[in-house]
């Protein structure tokens, strides 16, 4: 193909290089000497998103399943619209109004203080673990009964002709058969699940997030510390989608002959 | 290709033209010096002395609020001029700004319920707010206690309160006026004897910040503190806030 050297075509070409240049200039002129001296803390801060992440997300799946359950089923209604009312209000509000409520609303009352749940909600660590994992069950719990309800019919009368008990036809047919189905959403909600532990930040955590910021605080810059946090995220992110990968892969291995 | 050029051109001279002589940058959130009201207008004696200088040097000024630990960044990347927030001077800032002459002198405190000693605070949890000289005081000073860092010193009084943290540390003056003699400080006190003022962390009183290469503007600022001392106008504004000079010393 030949090049028509027009001048619309130098300009464009002058004016990418020129961003490029600029962007590549701001690059290099960073302190990035600041983040290699602070390796160790940036490690501990990964580990501890890892761990908020991958505890909020047990605990979400653990009461997203029985939730789950209860709306498609509807069976008590009465349940079923205390389910329903629990999803409307973790999703439909924001989840760091959700974490500022629990950690200084909830946190700042008398007697909550007074309380023998004190311990727990003293500690940031706590808090963020109770509102990531209610909100990552009501947002699971959401994936779960589209799960549930797309294709439940045939499986549940298929289980109950072998004579399984409704008991036994839920949770070893129907919930397993579901996950399956769910399984593509669920990788997402690990990964928004992960970006959000960015709010622990907020309420004094050092994880990634917050240890961007005491880094940008300590030596008074703006883009390192949450350069290198966006790095981490970026990492941690393409682990995430590795791991939904196998687990597809294992989960749906019997689709392939 | 033209026309993009066209309006990022005209963006940046646009914004120019309608901006304020300085922008300033305060933080909204540092009672009395500091603080938002409800209408989201920044109030308070750092607010007063900046319009009290801007008068003075016959400009019109702009305030811009900001987080604390990102005024320094904000003031680099050119969204203000100048940083009026009670910033201490001290060495490790003046590598990356420079100072006018001080406006302000604090001294350090720690509070905490009524009767605590300062041999209590070694091993206690200490809550400060994030990249101040109480930050590095505290860790400097109390190796072996614990220490929570916050976005403002609102947020740790508010922990305090809520018993998370044993004690904060800050500016006395701040503490007094934005803790201790309103309702929420009740049974709250300084602790006796912890108030050390170490140069090394505490710097040489609170100036006003702005770019490192702009010194006229940071001489300009010390010329109009020196006025506004002189002329009482300082003054007026001061017992406004505080029982006693703000000021501290005279240099």
């Amino acid at each position: 193909m030949k090049v028509q050297l027009t001048r619309s075509w130098f300009f464009n070409r002058v004016f990418q290089l020129v961003i490029l240049g600029l962007f590549a200039k701001f690059l290099f002129g960073l302190k990035w000497h600041l983040i290699f001296q602070e390796m160790p803390s940036l490690a501990e801060a990964v580990w501890l998103t890892i761990q908020l992440t991958i505890i909020s997300l047990a605990i979400g799946f653990i009461i997203a399943w029985p939730l789950a359950l209860l709306r498609a089923k509807r069976k008590k209604e009465w349940l079923a619209k205390i389910a329903d009312a629990y999803v409307a209000v973790f999703r439909g509000t924001p989840l760091l109004v959700q974490i500022f409520l629990i950690y200084f609303g909830l946190g700042g009352q008398q007697w909550m203080q007074e309380s023998f749940l004190w311990p727990i909600f003293r500690d940031p660590y706590w808090c963020v673990i109770i509102g990531f994992s209610l909100n990552s069950a009501a947002y699971a719990c959401e994936i779960f009964r589209g799960a549930l309800m797309n294709g439940g019919a045939g499986e549940r009368e298929a289980a109950q002709s072998l004579g399984l008990s409704e008991f036994k036809t839920d949770w070893l047919v129907w919930v397993p058969a579901s996950w399956r189905r769910a399984l593509p959403q669920y990788g997402n909600e690990m990964i928004f699940m992960m970006h959000s532990t960015a709010i622990a930040g907020l309420i004094t955590m050092t994880e990634v997030f917050g240890w961007a910021k005491d880094i940008n605080g300590k030596f008074y810059v703006t883009y390192e510390g949450l350069i290198a946090a966006s790095i981490v995220y970026i990492v941690l992110t393409t682990t995430i989608i590795q791991i939904s990968k196998l687990m597809e892969k294992h989960y749906l291995s019997y689709m392939k002959r | 290709m033209k026309k993009i050029l066209l309006a990022t051109a005209l963006i940046m001279t646009s914004t120019s033209v309608l901006a304020a002589d300085i922008k300033i940058c305060v933080e909204g959130a540092y009672p009395p010096f500091s603080q938002t009201e409800a209408d989201g207008t920044v109030t308070g004696f750092d607010i007063d002395i900046a319009n009290a200088l801007c008068d003075d040097m016959d400009k019109s000024c702009e305030m811009v609020k900001v987080d604390w630990d990102g005024i320094i960044p904000a003031l680099l990347e050119k969204k203000c001029d100048a940083i009026i927030a009670q910033m201490s001077i001290t060495p490790e800032r003046q590598e990356v700004v420079t100072f006018s002459k001080k406006y302000t002198q604090s001294a350090n405190g720690f509070v905490g319920k009524a009767g605590l000693k300062l041999a209590d605070l070694g091993s206690m949890n200490i809550g400060v707010q994030r990249a101040t000289i109480h930050q590095a005081y505290a860790e400097g000073a109390y190796p072996d206690a614990n220490i929570t860092l916050y976005g403002t010193q609102d947020e740790a009084l508010l922990d305090l309160t809520s018993g998370r943290v044993d004690v904060v540390t800050g500016e006395t003056l701040q503490i007094l006026d934005g803790f201790i003699n309103t309702d929420n400080g009740e049974g709250y006190e300084i602790v006796e004897n912890a108030d050390v003022t170490d140069p090394k962390y505490h710097g040489t009183g609170n100036g006003i910040a702005v770019r490192k290469e702009e010194t006229e503007l940071a001489d300009a600022f010390s010329t109009s503190i020196k006025n506004i001392r002189e002329s009482g106008k300082y003054a007026e504004i001061n017992d406004v806030y505080f029982e006693i000079d703000a000021y501290g010393k005279e240099m």
